[in-house]
């Protein structure tokens, strides 16, 4: 048995045409990861939570690129993961204590006014389904057809929920509509 | 208020909100590191597991080792400058005694068989040995032989601790159970299973592990490796040439990383 049969590497493809992909799918991933970990930081409310939801995704991103279909942009396919990865991640305990030698550092330390940590206290009240079409409209500033492909549902049904959100935080944000 | 000044008003609220909660500059190094190592672990894999490869042990620095080698860690801890007795330097020593643990080691669950009638393989049942150990810098492999010197038939399931000798001393190393994917097939982790070893015969145990240096500080090299079979307490020494000593540089969350499968009938890096 070859070890391309044994681990289910597919045959035929040498090292260094691995490589070659390996570098090509680096050089398209790296400029995605700031709108990555912002938008991990809009769904998870932590800078820890939101690097170790990047990183998994990216793992996982990188586990499953032959499944992306070709000529497919790789923005909301991978954002799209770094989401599905914010919902699924539950880290126990003990992950919050045993961290890395070298703690990731964090921009600000935290949130320092009321007026943010309400809206930060209202985001985490939201259904994540919610949160995921509020923070990629108004924090990513993505397009509808983007936040629908992200969220995974149709258009109208993205603009619904960005409504539905926008209306859970109207008294949060003292806001009034029109 | 217009739709467009509450939308203005909730981009600026978002924005003030979340900024400060969006990792640093240095997150998306740390990320790209990540997919790096697992790009390295694919090309590893795909040369048939024995070659050298660069890269991998340097880079892993994912979220998922905090679940693998947490234990290991605290056991490191525990165990760091402990003498060891001078003891002969030759894989048929007789065991070394070492502590019992205060986190266990991760073993599985037994895997009923026929073969559970038997008796677990004790320390004193087995030496050990490295076979097909890479030589070059990069990411190493090769296949920790352990062999049964009884007379009779014994079991062994589940993964082995490791612990690294220098200078008298015995560290904890690292381990983690296939946290680079090495020894996956198409993504799923080898499952431990209960292996019978015959008398005069091998049981394996794969092991990765990096020696390229990135950080200023000497790699640990050990010239031992004390190998504490499944639910056992006490060690079998491996001897490691001089020549070519375990130098562990892997960053994955402490130095002294290696990553291991579970006890195996087959060699894992002689088979492909």
């Amino acid at each position: 048995m070859t070890a391309e049969q044994r681990t289910g590497s597919p045959t035929g493809i040498d090292s260094a045409r691995q490589s070659a992909l390996a570098d090509d799918f680096d050089a398209e991933l790296r400029p995605l990861l700031p709108t990555a970990l912002r938008l991990a930081a809009g769904m998870r409310l932590d800078p820890q939570d939101a690097e170790d939801a990047v990183q998994s995704a990216a793992l996982r991103a990188w586990s499953k690129r032959g499944n992306r279909r070709p000529g497919t942009e790789l923005r909301p396919w991978f954002l799209a993961i770094v989401a599905n990865q914010c919902r699924e991640t539950r880290r126990a305990r003990w992950a919050s204590v045993l961290r890395f030698s070298d703690p990731p550092e964090v921009a600000v330390a935290s949130v320092d006014t009321a007026a943010a940590i309400d809206l930060v206290h209202a985001l985490r009240r939201m259904p994540p389904r919610i949160r995921l079409a509020v923070v990629t409209r108004y924090y990513l500033d993505l397009p509808f057809e983007e936040v629908a492909s992200i969220c995974g549902c149709s258009v109208g049904a993205a603009k619904s929920r960005v409504r539905r959100g926008i209306q859970s935080l109207s008294s949060t944000l003292e806001l009034e509509e029109p | 208020m217009s739709s467009n000044d509450i939308e203005r008003t909730l981009r600026d609220r978002l924005r003030g909100a979340i900024d400060p909660m969006v990792p640093g500059p240095k997150a998306a190094d740390r990320v790209m590191d990540t997919v790096a190592g697992a790009a390295s672990a694919d090309r590893i894999r795909s040369a048939g597991g024995s070659r050298i490869s660069r890269g991998l042990g340097t880079v892993l620095v994912a979220s998922l080792v905090v679940l693998l080698v947490g234990g290991a860690l605290g056991l490191s801890l525990a165990l760091r400058g402990r003498t060891l007795p001078t003891a002969p330097s030759s894989h048929t020593n007789p065991p070394l005694p070492v502590p019992t643990p205060s986190v266990a080691p991760p073993t599985a669950s037994p895997t009923p068989s026929p073969s559970a009638a038997l008796a677990t393989c004790r320390s004193s049942d087995l030496t050990a040995r490295f076979a097909d150990q890479s030589g070059a810098a990069g990411t190493l492999s090769g296949d920790i032989v352990l062999h049964n010197v009884s007379h009779t038939a014994c079991t062994l399931d589940g993964y082995t601790n490791l612990q690294g000798v220098a200078h008298g001393h015995a560290t904890q190393l690292g381990v983690t159970h296939d946290f680079s994917g090495i020894f996956s097939n198409n993504g799923i982790p080898p499952n431990p299973r209960l292996v019978t070893l015959e008398p005069g015969k091998d049981a394996y145990v794969a092991v990765a592990y990096s020696d390229v240096q990135s950080t200023p500080t000497a790699c640990p090299s050990f010239t031992r490796l004390l190998i504490t079979p499944p639910h056992q307490a006490t060690a079998v020494t491996m001897l490691v040439p001089t020549s070519n000593p375990l130098t562990l540089c892997g960053s994955v969350a402490a130095a002294m990383w290696i990553d291991e499968a579970p006890v195996s009938s087959t060699a894992f890096f002689a088979a492909h």
